[in-house]
């Protein structure tokens, strides 16, 4: 048995994101660890690999978090995707917009009063993708202290 | 013995029945430090822990993502709800067998002698003097190894924080004191020592607790406190053996004593279930959370914070003013979280972590917080006084005074939403009327729901530790603590836990 699985059944996995929780984790990333693309005045998301490796993060962490945590998650999510493109009067579903326009939206919704909503899956967020070896150079944090088996 | 809930098999129907003299329910701070101390004595103790077993030689190996889930309370997403204008405070506790000891930065403070004079003077707890806990202090000082951080440990951030301070106030850092051996400075104490370094309880008393014959229940969610007449006989709860870890076999321990310490959070709502801490009504209110902040400086020269001690220096220059200042660092990821931007905004910040000094400042505030249930789930809200409310404005331009005062070229404050400022900006900005809920506010101690006191009008425990309303039923955490300490609160808990078992030691076992 590998150590993963050993403390896999310590706390074991109950329901995790669904399939339109999946999308809304996958638009968020797209949009939050966008680089800028100077070329043709566009964003760029992250790797497609590192997007599916952090929406599987994301969906393991909350398979094991509590009905609580859970429902605090997915009621920011969406928030975050329903609510913010109304704010930027865009009345559609946040993963139906461009990565530019998801980031222009999420913009004006962290200066709104409702930015909690934005930190509470941002912060779930980054903490899961900046695990990922690759960001975490790209951001030249070379602690390998926190970076130890598990990531790919 | 240590017996994990999740996988006892039992035939629906069937209820684990056990048998104790002490039953301890949490093995935490508190708990760990009662039922070593008894089980040492020769009593016959069962500790009783919801959260899971994982020993030091899984969770070293985990990320900082895999220790939220598998070792904090609800993944580190407890919150306190933010009443009137005061910010949500994102509340980080431990489950899991050796509690929230596992994930502190081994900041160890004595109770400040003010804290104790007030303690002893003005609230009557007359033992609670300096001199009084001076023998409990010493003692848990020696179990955990407590030792002062060397100044060559300290990271780059808090030296840069050190100077900064220096300069603005003509005030030195002092060295803190942790509870390690051997530490070599990795910097993520928060999600379980890596390297064994950090003498967590779970490596220190629960070992002498097991060696003595203490039998540790892991997995198990204890529901109410069993009461006779007027005594505690008991505990009875349900293992975490369903499908996905829920709650499914009943398990009962009878014993002649009971401790609870489960902490601030779950302590005060385990006696309300049971029907204890109605007759002062004050099981549950006067939680304090010391309310703590995190600023960022950004410098032009790489100051790689990760580098060094996670927490190795603090200032009391502000004590008078109700803040503390400890040196801190955070991962990466949490640090880029908190940061304002989307997009390629928050990815150039996030580049320039590697140039960020982090320090925290924390409130030593009044209690205006409260746990309770509601439908059966626990909620915690929480209202800051008028005084600890309009000390946040000052912390945060005295955060960004020090840093600039070090060469900063700018610092991020902990207002969602608000870009980096630079000097000439903090002069013009209007922190004062920054509503509550932007600010963004973490807590790593909350005390107080279960307070200690003379007099069952206004206090849960009485001096020693018992119920006021049941006997030999203890509380023996955060919870007894009559007020905030103003400094990070392990050590004054495991003091506190060591007087309260040095009592029962004393005590007789009723019959």
């Amino acid at each position: 048995m590998t150590e993963k699985r050993t403390y896999e059944r310590m706390r074991e996995r109950d329901v995790g994101l669904g399939p339109w929780s999946k999308r809304a984790v996958s638009a968020v990333i797209e949009a939050l660890f966008a680089r800028a693309n100077e070329v043709d005045d566009d964003v760029t998301p992250p790797p497609a690999e590192r997007v599916t490796w952090v929406t599987g993060e994301v969906d393991d962490f909350l398979s094991r978090a509590s009905t609580r945590s859970y429902a605090i998650v997915i009621l920011s999510l969406v928030a975050v995707c329903f609510v913010a493109p109304r704010l930027s009067r865009r009345f559609t579903s946040l993963a139906s917009l461009s990565p530019k326009e998801r980031v222009h939206v999420l913009e004006r919704f962290e200066k709104s009063g409702l930015a909690p909503a934005l930190l509470a899956v941002k912060a779930l967020l980054s903490v899961h993708y900046y695990e990922h070896p690759d960001a975490a150079r790209e951001v030249g944090y070379d602690g390998a202290c926190l970076l130890t088996p598990g990531a790919p | 013995m240590i017996e994990r809930g999740r996988e006892h098999s039992a035939e629906r129907g069937q209820v684990l029945e056990l048998d104790a003299d002490v039953v301890v329910v949490g093995s935490g701070a508190g708990g760990a430090v009662i039922a070593a101390t008894l089980a040492e004595a020769g009593q016959r103790v069962i500790v009783v822990e919801e959260g899971a077993h994982i020993p030091p030689e899984a969770y070293s190996k985990m990320r900082p993502t895999e220790s939220m889930r598998h070792l904090w309370k609800d993944g580190g997403l407890t919150m306190a709800i933010g009443l009137g204008d005061t910010p949500v405070v994102n509340v980080m506790m431990g489950s899991v067998v050796g509690g929230s000891s596992l994930l502190t930065g081994g900041v160890c403070f004595r109770t400040p002698d003010k804290v104790l004079h007030e303690w002893s003077s003005v609230m009557g707890l007359s033992e609670l003097t300096p001199a009084g806990m001076d023998a409990c202090f010493a003692d848990v000082e020696r179990s955990v190894h407590v030792e002062e951080v060397p100044v060559s440990m300290r990271s780059r951030s808090t030296t840069l924080f050190g100077l900064g301070l220096r300069r603005a106030h003509g005030v030195e850092l002092t060295s803190l004191r942790r509870n390690t051996k051997d530490c070599n400075g990795c910097g993520r104490c928060n999600f379980g020592c890596p390297h064994g370094a950090k003498m967590s309880v779970d490596i220190t008393y629960l070992p002498r607790a097991l060696a003595a014959g203490t039998h540790v229940l892991s997995d198990a969610l204890v529901d109410r406190v069993l009461v006779k007449g007027d005594r505690a006989v008991g505990v009875s709860g349900r293992l975490k053996n369903g499908s996905h870890g829920k709650p499914r076999t009943p398990f009962v321990v009878r014993a002649r004593r009971v401790v609870v310490a489960a902490g601030a959070y779950a302590s005060p709502l385990l006696l309300m279930r049971s029907g204890v801490g109605r007759l002062s009504g004050q099981a549950g209110r006067n939680l304090t959370l010391h309310p703590g902040f995190r600023f960022m400086g950004r410098f032009d020269e790489p100051v790689l914070g990760w580098k060094g001690a996670l927490q190795s220096a603090y200032t009391d220059a502000f004590a008078d003013e109700g803040i503390t200042c400890v040196g801190l660092f955070i991962p990466p990821g949490a640090l880029a979280g908190t940061m304002p931007g989307i997009g390629p905004e928050h990815v150039s910040r996030a580049e320039t972590i590697p140039n960020l000094a982090v320090f925290g400042g924390m409130i030593h505030d009044d209690p205006g917080g409260r746990v309770f249930d509601v439908l059966g789930r626990p909620v915690m809200t929480y209202r800051m006084s008028r005084k600890d409310r309009a000390v946040i404005p000052g912390l945060l331009r005295k955060m960004a005074r020090i840093f600039f005062a070090a060469g900063a070229r700018e610092v991020i404050l902990p207002v969602l939403g608000l870009g980096p400022v630079t000097p000439d900006a903090l002069d013009t900005l209007d922190l004062e009327h920054v509503p509550g809920q932007m600010l963004e506010c973490s807590s790593q101690h909350p005390l107080g729901t279960c307070r200690m006191g003379t007099s069952a009008h206004h206090a849960v425990v009485d001096p020693d530790g018992q119920s006021f309303e049941v006997r030999d039923l203890y509380v023996a955490d955060g919870s007894v603590l009559p007020t905030s300490l103003g400094v990070n609160p392990q050590l004054s808990i495991m003091a506190m836990a060591t007087r309260i078992a040095w009592k029962l030691r004393e005590r007789r076992l009723p019959s």
